[in-house]
């Protein structure tokens, strides 16, 4: 039982980075709670529902779609999410002809506020070297095949500027509330190698 | 900004015909604390103003790319976030926050045994 079980030994990393965080209070730099309350919002508060309402939202309200893909930072704010590194943003919609899809060719920047943290593959060094050399390639391996006269447009994430697909609404979905149709927008549309 | 190798035809090429983890997708968001805390605190100094964003990224990817280099090689990367923890010291070294010496100071006052050595 747990009241018998020895503690595991902090491993040499918990340790580095032990060191690090005191090294860093001790000069006033962080806060040990702002950063455990920052490790909560990452945990529990932000994720890709907070880009649902974005989406369901855009499909709803024609004006707020406009705010949206004219100016993306201002847009997703009315509905709460901002900060953390999620200051500039652009949504790029797909459309009968056009199909997006984001990447950070870099390391691995990702609309945080919207979004979440990003799932492994997308961190991944096949993912980020293989959405710009062959994104169709990337789009079936996630069962996505798109017509040949679909445009795919990949968009690279820089560390000014980061992206949110807006998916087509499914046809079929006419009479669901806002509410409903967000619960069918997934991570993976907004990332836009899926489609719904 | 530039980066240190991500575009590497030669290194990266290998990476082509690799497929994507996409099963390898847990719902657990950090697998253990250190990453937790080791990325908000990046975060923190960022939103803060003590690193610049752009600054972070540059140095962080220069770590990505030594580890994409490393699987283009066919070799194991250090996982995601002990990239993340090597950038962040570099960074703050590099910015004169702290030192080398200063953090392998801290860290054998904090119990670190050395990586060469096993606990058994």
């Amino acid at each position: 039982m747990a009241t018998t079980k020895p503690a595991p030994a902090e491993s040499e990393t918990a340790i580095r980075v032990r060191a690090l965080e005191s090294i860093l209070v001790e000069k006033g730099l962080i806060d040990p709670k702002a950063i455990d309350a920052l490790v909560d919002t990452f945990e529990h508060k932000v994720g890709p529902r907070n880009g649902a309402k974005v989406v369901a939202k855009a499909w709803v309200d024609p004006a707020y779609k406009q705010r949206l893909l004219t100016d993306a930072t201002a847009a997703i704010k009315e509905l709460g999410y901002s900060g953390m590194q999620g200051e500039d943003m652009l949504v790029v919609e797909n459309t009968d002809t056009v199909h997006n899809v984001i990447v950070c060719t870099l390391c691995s920047c990702y609309p945080w506020p919207t979004l979440g943290l990003p799932p492994v593959w997308y961190k991944s060094a096949p993912y980020r070297a293989r959405a710009v050399n062959d994104p169709r390639g990337v789009l079936k391996e996630f069962g996505t095949i798109l017509p040949d006269d679909v445009e795919v447009r990949v968009w690279d994430t820089t560390a000014e500027l980061r992206y949110l697909v807006l998916p087509q609404r499914p046809a079929g979905t006419e009479k669901l509330d806002e509410d409903a149709l967000a619960a069918l927008v997934t991570r993976d549309s907004m990332i836009g190698v899926t489609v719904l | 900004m530039t980066a240190t190798g991500t575009c590497d035809g030669e290194a990266v090429s290998p990476l082509l015909s690799e497929r994507l983890p996409i099963a390898d997708d847990p719902a657990l968001k950090f697998a253990e604390p250190w990453e937790a805390k080791a990325f908000a605190i990046i975060v923190k100094l960022a939103e803060d103003g003590v690193i610049a964003w752009p600054d972070w990224v540059a140095c962080f990817s220069r770590e990505v790319a030594k580890a994409t280099a490393a699987q283009a090689r066919g070799e194991t990367p250090k996982s995601y976030y002990a990239q993340w923890l090597d950038a962040a010291e570099t960074i703050l070294v590099d910015k004169g926050v702290t030192s080398r010496e200063q953090l392998f100071a801290r860290r054998f006052a904090a119990g670190s045994v050395g990586t060469g050595h096993t606990m058994t």
